[in-house]
């Protein structure tokens, strides 16, 4: 289960391009093609930075007008919607 | 030995070339030759392969392959030739006399995009034409309508600047795109439409419709064989004329862009098997902050292309009063 602790890591097998207020992925493994509006393209780049959910969990509430309660449920299933694409891959903490 | 110039690079050969290539004066940048014997001694059971094609032979193998060595790159038509591509050289090794249509087609398409690629030029699969010096692309794949559209302005008194690789080159800021050589292909309709007969030309290769067209010295058009700054490139998307729709021309966001332009790579699959996309996105990316990427919606049939090339003169020509006004 997705939570605030969980590591990401960006596949080998996947690009990212940021371009003027938003951004691609290409995940080349599929050949699919994933855009990023510019919240996504912060998330994304703050996320794959740090490795790690929490920093860029703080980073986004700073930067954003938005509740913590909302900014972790949207993040939470940000991650899981782009890991079931293949695009990150997570782990828990623990593991 | 004579030196043709092929997408604005001096290729020396003795090659028995049967698309019409034109001279090239300067010195030549990659010397191809083909022959029945390998140029250096490989033992293939040692090596993998970086790319297999998913397509594959009747014998069940992979019809295409690209190896690593050394000293250059080899890329393996399936018992057909391989080719050993190097810095300056090319030579191929014909594994099956009989088969030279096959490496003309292969060298011309396959090979020198990788070639290119390998430099750092994107190959996309697009036909270009030149207007007031400066080029714009028609980006699609095979049957998607670029070359009815570079022949329409080819018959209007644009010059052709290449009709299915367009090599962009990347120069202090600016996007240049690269000429091709003076041959198209046309499906019989077309040659019918744009030179009045089809008969007569030659065909592509053997079981295949499609004609070779001259381009130049009296034949069908002009081309411009150096290489021009980009202007606009555009993603043809025909309609049906019954859908009452005109033409248009939209605008894409740049991930939209950015996506067509991958996906529409002469050899996109192994760009990306070579590790080379990464440094392609960031290429398309800085491009994309120059150049517009279009869709043009157009209904299908040749009498319709008269105001579909219209309508993108004007788009050109909003373009140029943007530059001016900026």
């Amino acid at each position: 289960m997705t939570t605030l602790k969980t590591k990401v890591r960006v596949p080998d097998d996947v690009l990212f391009q940021t371009l003027p207020g938003e951004s691609v992925i290409l995940h080349q493994g599929t050949g699919k093609y994933y855009g990023l509006d510019e919240v996504g393209t912060r998330m994304w780049v703050l996320v794959t930075r740090y490795g790690s959910l929490a920093p860029a969990f703080r980073d986004l509430l700073q930067e954003y007008d938005v509740t913590e309660e909302r900014l972790r449920r949207d993040l939470l299933l940000w991650v899981d919607e782009l890991a079931s694409h293949g695009l990150l891959e997570t782990q828990d903490e623990a593991s | 030995m004579a030196t043709y110039g092929v997408y604005g690079f001096g290729l020396r050969s003795d090659f028995p070339f049967a698309n019409h290539l034109a001279p090239w004066s300067g010195a030549p940048d990659l010397t191809f030759a083909c022959r029945t014997d390998p140029p250096v001694a490989v033992d293939w059971g040692a090596r993998i392969p970086v790319y297999r094609s998913t397509r594959q032979t009747e014998e069940g193998e992979s019809a295409f392959l690209a190896y690593r060595l050394d000293d250059g790159d080899v890329l393996r038509l399936t018992g057909i030739a391989d080719f050993y591509v190097g810095d300056d050289r090319i030579t191929c090794h014909l594994l099956e006399p009989g088969r030279e249509f096959m490496v003309e087609i292969a060298l011309l398409g396959t090979v020198l995009s990788y070639w290119m690629e390998r430099r750092g030029i994107p190959a996309l699969h697009a036909s270009g034409v030149v207007v007031e010096g400066r080029a714009l692309g028609f980006v699609s794949t095979n049957k998607g309508g670029k070359s009815g559209l570079a022949a329409d302005f080819m018959k209007a008194g644009y010059p052709l600047l290449t009709d299915d690789i367009l090599p962009l080159q990347e120069d202090g800021g600016t996007f240049w795109a690269r000429p091709g050589y003076p041959t198209m292909r046309m499906w019989p309709t077309e040659a019918e439409y744009f030179l009045g007969r089809w008969e007569d030309l030659e065909i592509v290769y053997p079981g295949l419709e499609k004609r070779r067209v001259p381009v130049g010295e009296g034949e069908f058009g002009t081309l411009c064989d150096a290489p021009r700054p980009l202007t606009c490139l555009y993603l043809p998307e025909r309609r049906d004329p019954e859908d009452g729709v005109g033409v248009e021309i939209l605008p894409l966001s740049s991930a939209a862009s950015v996506m067509a332009l991958v996906r529409h790579s002469f050899i996109s699959r192994l760009v990306e098997a070579m590790g080379w996309q990464k440094r392609r996105l960031a290429c398309f990316a800085r491009l994309l902050t120059h150049i517009p990427v279009r869709r043009l919606r157009y209904p299908s049939g040749f009498e319709h292309l008269g105001r579909t090339r219209d309508a993108m003169l004007a788009d050109l020509e909003g373009l140029r009063s943007v530059d001016r006004s900026g």
